[in-house]
């Protein structure tokens, strides 16, 4: 029985391990070496990689633009997520079409939705022309130019984006929940609240972690919509690691450099989601 | 627990395996011999020859100017002028062609024949030496050198960019000349400002590059040629620092520009090619823009003529009379196969057929290299922009500069980054210490 299983396992093995824990290594080993990414002769240079990544301001800079989109967007998108949620579990037969509706950007090539999101923040965009018609012309700002704004229009797009997939999460665990729980606690005489807070959340942590992870992963990888409504600007204000990453790689040809901070990047995610993994087991009944 | 810390760096390797994706695998310590077979090897895949046919991959860019259909015309020309010989089109997509060629080589799907490979051509073995013979036909001075070694085909040269404005603008503002002194030209912008004109477009958004045209690669680099000739030589030594007096104070100048409010607002949410068609709009008076928009200015469907559009080149604050120019090149990737016939390629369309190089270069305004000049018809507003260099001098897009005295790789990325730092109020001095540090950490890199 037990070789019958490890047969089972084996395709996934093999095809998990070539394609990502041996070039996850070939990463490790890079991040040892200078390899420009282009010619054949590099040396090992150790740990210089990492004491280099200690005094470069503009990564210092992307970690904490990366920080403060991972953390905007993750807390909007599992509050609002879940509170979709609780709404569509109450749609009655509503609650396919409006699934598909919330969902639908996160289907949609973020790429696209980029351009689409560029063409409404842009300064002569449709944002700015609805409010001017408004007469509302002292509202007008600049949402991509301004370093301020440029990372807050991120996070708004981040959010739009990935509500949808969220909110699935959610309304999955929420339909897990057994109704017995919720007689019960009405038959205690316990509030729309009180079901919410004693019944529905405790038996969604598992819901919650995997959706909070995956929020928080998502972004700390964020690239795509930075690359294309700002290219990481103005200046470097909304450069992302992972940005930093592409840069410095297949922009200044340092891909061992690049590989160092692809590793960093990778042991911040491990301990997150590690502590991540703690608080939640806690909060599970 | 245990199978939770499993599922928790199971979760990150996810992660961290989206970027062991963007490059390629090390290569052996033994690596050279290895690695040129996997390219030979990779070249007979993207070069396959059949019944005698030889196929090469050429990569190119589009834009308004470079169409697929002005490719097109050039690979049926030469493909029916050379039987034998099949042009395939690599098209360059995204921002920036140099990650675009330096993916592809790292994938080991490099094209045969490259459109614009300076960036790369710094690195030895990339692209073949060209023959003598080839380089022959072009000017001296277009002949780019790499540690002793000629591995680019001179394409053109390129006249960078000058002021378009728009003249009704300037009668409305009662403006009846073009600025000849950067005094002027500043009086000029108020003028336009009171008379409830917005002056200048700015570029920025997702187009850095943009960001530098106009001031920094026309004003800032006729003051810094001025004061330095052989400014590439000084910095990339060590003599001079880029918080040199001259610098500071032409950047403070163009600060000063954007702090008086002479620049469109948004300025820095339009990519170029929005803030070009605002400018054609009529939203602002005046954009620092390429030698190439003139083709757009005078196509016959652009609705524009010399009685709505001018031209002038910006003084600089110093006095310098000077603006800069930039070559452009070819290259022929070393994994090539059939190098003779890529460089029989780049000789029939850089030059061998004058009617084929009359087209590519006056698709993009450009302007030929070749000891035998080939012109072309321009158009008037063309005309008008080449006649405003007649009198002053061209001298080297400092950025632009190709051969051993070549900015490091990256580093052009770094100061249009930090020129929209200067742009959104940065101070300039600051800005500029970050320069000196990147491009010492760029040069060590590259070492």
């Amino acid at each position: 029985m037990r070789k019958k299983s490890i047969l089972f396992v084996l395709p996934a093995f093999v095809i998990y391990t070539f394609l990502m824990i041996i070039p996850i290594i070939g990463a490790f080993y890079l991040s040892l070496t200078d390899w420009n990414g282009i010619s054949q002769a590099y040396h090992v240079v150790g740990i210089k990689n990492y004491i280099d990544m200690l005094s470069d301001a503009r990564l210092r800079n992307a970690i904490m633009v990366t920080l403060k989109i991972t953390l905007t967007v993750s807390i909007s998108v599992n509050v609002l997520g879940l509170f979709v949620a609780c709404l569509l579990n109450r749609a009655g037969k509503m609650i396919n079409a409006l699934r598909s509706i919330f969902f639908l950007p996160y289907v949609i090539s973020t790429v696209a939705i980029s351009f689409i999101w560029l063409s409404i923040l842009s300064y002569t965009g449709v944002l700015n022309t609805i409010l001017n018609a408004l007469g509302m012309g002292s509202v007008i700002a600049d949402y991509i130019g301004n370093a301020q704004n440029a990372i807050r229009s991120i996070c708004v797009i981040e959010i739009w984006r990935t509500l949808g997939f969220h909110m699935v999460l959610y309304l999955a665990s929420i339909q897990t929940v057994p109704e017995e729980l919720y007689e019960a606690c009405t038959m205690d005489g316990g509030t729309g609240w009180q079901k919410f807070r004693f019944v529905t959340l405790p038996m969604i942590v598992p819901g919650i972690t995997i959706s909070v992870i995956m929020s928080i992963m998502t972004e700390m990888k964020q690239y795509d919509v930075v690359k294309v409504i700002t290219n990481g600007g103005p200046g470097y204000s909304t450069e992302t690691v992972t940005y930093n990453i592409v840069t410095q790689a297949f922009g200044n040809n340092m891909l061992g450099y690049s590989s160092a901070i692809a590793v960093f990047l990778f042991a911040i995610i491990a301990v997150i989601t590690i502590i991540q993994l703690r608080v939640s087991r806690k909060m599970e009944v | 627990m245990k199978k939770r810390m499993i599922s928790a760096l199971l979760a990150s390797f996810m992660a961290v395996s989206m970027l062991a994706g963007c490059g390629n695998s090390a290569p052996a310590a033994d690596a050279p011999a290895a690695a040129t077979e996997e390219k030979a090897e990779a070249a007979s895949d993207a070069a396959p020859v059949a019944d005698g046919e030889v196929t090469l991959t050429w990569a190119v860019f589009e834009t308004d100017n470079y169409t697929a259909e002005m490719w097109q015309t050039i690979i049926d020309a030469f493909e029916a002028d050379n039987p034998g010989i099949k042009i395939e089109k690599v098209l360059m997509t995204g921002d920036s062609r140099p990650q675009f060629l330096k993916t592809m080589l790292a994938a080991g799907n490099m094209p045969d024949i490259n459109v614009d490979p300076v960036d790369l051509a710094s690195t030895d073995g990339i692209y073949a030496e060209v023959p003598e013979e080839l380089l022959e036909k072009y000017e001296d001075t277009a002949i780019a050198t790499y540690n002793g070694k000629h591995t680019l085909v001179p394409a053109y040269k390129a006249y960078r960019n000058q002021c378009y404005y728009h003249k009704d603008q300037f009668a409305k503002a009662g403006i009846t000349s073009e600025p000849t002194t950067w005094e002027e030209f500043v009086e000029d912008c108020e003028k336009l400002k009171a008379a409830g004109c917005i002056p200048l477009m700015g570029a920025g958004a997702s187009d850095i590059w943009a960001t530098s045209f106009g001031y920094w690669t026309g004003v800032a680099n006729s003051d810094i040629m001025k004061a330095y000739p052989n400014f590439n030589e000084q910095i990339l030594n060590g003599e001079l620092s880029w918080t040199d007096p001259v610098i500071v104070d032409s950047l403070t100048k163009w600060q000063d520009l954007i702090n008086a409010g002479y620049y469109h607002p948004g300025s820095m949410s339009f990519s170029y090619t929005q803030a070009q068609e605002e400018f054609k709009n009529g939203a602002t008076a005046m954009f620092m823009d390429g030698a190439w928009a003139t083709a757009g200015y005078d196509a016959p469907d652009s609705g524009f003529t010399t009685d709505d559009i001018g031209v002038f080149v910006v003084p600089a604050s110093s006095g310098a009379k000077s603006y800069c120019t930039m070559p452009q090149y070819w290259g022929v990737a070393e994994s090539c196969e059939h190098k003779e016939e890529a460089f029989k390629f780049c000789e029939y369309v850089l030059g061998g057929n004058p009617e084929i190089y009359k087209l590519y270069l006056k698709s993009d305004a450009t302007y030929s290299v070749t000891k035998e000049p080939v012109e072309y018809e321009m158009g008037p507003v063309q005309t008008e922009f080449a006649d405003n260099y007649k009198s002053i001098e061209l001298v080297p897009e400092i950025m632009k500069v190709v051969g051993d005295t070549a900015m490091p790789s990256g580093f052009e990325d770094f100061t249009c980054k930090s020129l929209q730092n200067i742009f959104t109020g940065a101070d300039v001095t600051a800005e500029l210490e970050t320069w000196d540090a990147e491009m010492k950490r760029l040069l060590e890199s590259a070492e």
